[in-house]
């Protein structure tokens, strides 16, 4: 019974989060797709054509895969941020606190709508690259499985920010400041194996180059290493992301006096 | 025997910097009471609204709702509560009826029986004709009605309501009244916070007044109007009176030449008022209280509060 309750509150919970980001869904969608496509004709065309080839294929087909994951990742992470600061600055979080929810079932049903939008970009993004790029698909379980937990992962990380947020402005920081570059020091433009030291080195310290490196491995099937390593490395980042996000909302940091 | 709808044992709390919330408050609801609590501003009644529904969180102390400890079953003691905040805290940019039918769903109500209760809820508090239409659009009472609304979706036993008419036109706030009547009336216990005495006075049957985190009264309704030591009485005369009378143990109060105003004592009744008024030819065509009782005896227990601390101090 009780198990039946928490299924129709989560349909609840996803359902107002789609509804959020689709009734702004030129502001919320649009800008990866139109940023993809910049990319595309500008790197992956003007400027590819002279790179020439990149581990064996194009380079617009070779920064593909980045461009989709950095759609997937910003849009989980920015959503979840955005839906959560702003629950918490219009009060409507009390919605959910004085409802008869577990704090799991809160994390979760906020992390399941960033997951859907990120999603969205991502399938948005791989539409829109078809007339610039011979877009393929190697390995169905490597793509689907990395994109889903990214978007998951990014949506937890979100959370954490729409928690801690005490403004607009910190809304956007991490998202700017710090995963977006990570994202381009991850071998999103280039194969990491060509750069310099030391930040040939630093990349494997960045858990976004396995993300990028996982994906492209899924749709071209070229990568530094094993898809299931890169798995597995951000399944195991997910649960201890998801842990913190559930012990903070169970212990009502920054959402009850 | 029935466990008290509302239970707090000793319950504190203190902010950060120091300010009380709650003092060691006791307090018991029985079942199917309208319950009121007063006090000024910052007396503890948002935090007491808050510690029952798990927004604030107690110092010390234990709370119970419908029987269930707010602490260690919060989700069967918050199944059982409705909860109309002081603030309005919906996303305004969502259609009415979708603020409601979430919150059905937030309370386990399958989607069909959510649709259902939902337009049933609209109805009872006069918003069907916007269920379609966003919240932003709806006026500050109707914002109100919504919220009540959104608290009733599940069928609540247990309703907490922090003034909930706050900025409601005179019509709203008495449409308002009935619904709260015919809930209460159904067996839904009531906790009302209210600055409008008249509504605690109108509706609650039994009182609590807070003060700087204390209970400094409590009981029946009318048990405490009777304790009340002085009520002031307006009175307008059938004719102008130049000079203002004077009675023994009477503090008498010429406001203008066809308006007195006098401090009637505790156990003096308004026919002997009368009858002494009448030996100095005073006649008296109408009568009204100065305040609302409930306002006198909330005004006396706050001052009555103050000068023990004042006393303590000295």
């Amino acid at each position: 019974m009780r198990l039946a309750a928490y299924g129709f509150a989560y349909r609840g919970m996803v359902i107002k989060q789609v509804r959020r980001f689709l009734r702004a869904w030129v502001q919320n969608l649009l800008p990866s797709v139109v940023t993809t496509v910049l990319f595309l004709v500008i790197f992956g065309h003007l400027v590819g054509r002279e790179l020439g080839t990149m581990r064996g294929v194009d380079y617009a087909d070779f920064i593909l895969p980045g461009l989709i994951i950095l759609a997937v990742a910003t849009n989980a992470y920015s959503n979840v941020t955005l839906a959560f600061y702003g629950a918490r600055l219009q009060r409507h979080i009390e919605e959910l606190l004085v409802a008869p929810l577990p704090a799991w079932l809160i994390v979760a049903g906020f992390a399941t709508g960033g997951v859907i939008r990120g999603l969205l970009a991502g399938a948005l993004v791989a539409l829109v690259a078809i007339p610039f790029t011979n877009l393929q698909l190697h390995h169905l379980a490597a793509t689907l499985g990395i994109a889903l937990v990214s978007a998951t992962l990014f949506a937890l990380a979100g959370l954490l920010n729409g928690l801690y947020a005490r403004s607009f402005d910190h809304t956007s920081v991490v998202a700017t400041f710090v995963l977006t570059p990570l994202i381009y020091l991850g071998g999103l433009f280039y194969p990491v194996e060509r750069m310099p030291e030391p930040w040939q080195s630093l990349a494997a310290l960045n858990p976004l180059y396995y993300m990028v490196e996982g994906f492209r491995y899924g749709l071209l099937g070229i990568g530094s290493f094993a898809w299931a390593t890169t798995f597995w490395v951000l399944v195991g980042t997910t649960l201890v992301v998801g842990g913190v996000a559930w012990t903070l909302v169970a212990r009502g940091v920054r959402i009850r006096s | 025997m029935m466990a008290p709808a509302i239970a707090l044992k000793s319950v504190a709390k203190r902010y950060a910097g120091g300010r009380v919330g709650l003092a060691d408050v006791d307090l018991e609801v029985p079942a199917g009471r309208f319950f009121g609590l007063l006090g000024p501003n910052g007396a503890g009644k948002t935090t007491l609204v808050g510690l029952l529904t798990t927004l604030v969180r107690a110092d010390r102390g234990s709370i119970r709702v419908c029987g269930f400890d707010v602490a260690t079953q919060a989700v069967a003691a918050k199944a059982c509560m409705g909860v109309v905040p002081q603030e309005i805290n919906f996303n305004s940019f969502e259609p009415v009826g979708e603020i409601v039918e979430a919150q059905a769903a937030y309370y386990g109500l399958s989607p069909r029986r959510a649709r259902e209760r939902t337009g049933q809820v609209l109805e009872q508090v006069g918003l069907a004709d916007r269920r379609r239409q966003s919240a932003w659009g709806l006026s500050g009472g109707m914002k109100r009605r919504l919220m009540i609304a959104r608290a009733l979706v599940h069928r609540p036993h247990v309703l907490l309501l922090d003034e909930p008419t706050a900025g409601v036109d005179l019509e709203g706030r008495h449409t308002t009244w009935e619904l709260l009547r015919a809930l209460n009336a159904d067996g839904v216990t009531i906790l009302l916070t209210t600055h409008y005495l008249e509504e605690a006075e109108a509706l609650c049957d039994s009182l609590a007044i807070l003060d700087q985190g204390e209970i400094v009264a409590r009981g029946e309704t009318g048990e405490l109007l009777h304790g009340l030591n002085v009520q002031t009485l307006v009175l307008e005369l059938s004719a102008p009176l130049d000079a203002c009378p004077e009675l023994e143990g009477l503090a008498i109060r010429r406001v203008d030449r066809w308006t007195l105003e006098i401090d009637l004592p505790q156990g003096m009744e308004v026919n002997a008022l009368f009858e002494r008024l009448g030996v100095y030819g005073v006649r008296v065509a109408g009568l009204r209280n100065k305040r609302n009782r409930l306002e006198s005896l909330f005004l006396q227990r706050i001052a009555e509060r103050a000068s023990a601390s004042q006393g303590a101090g000295t």
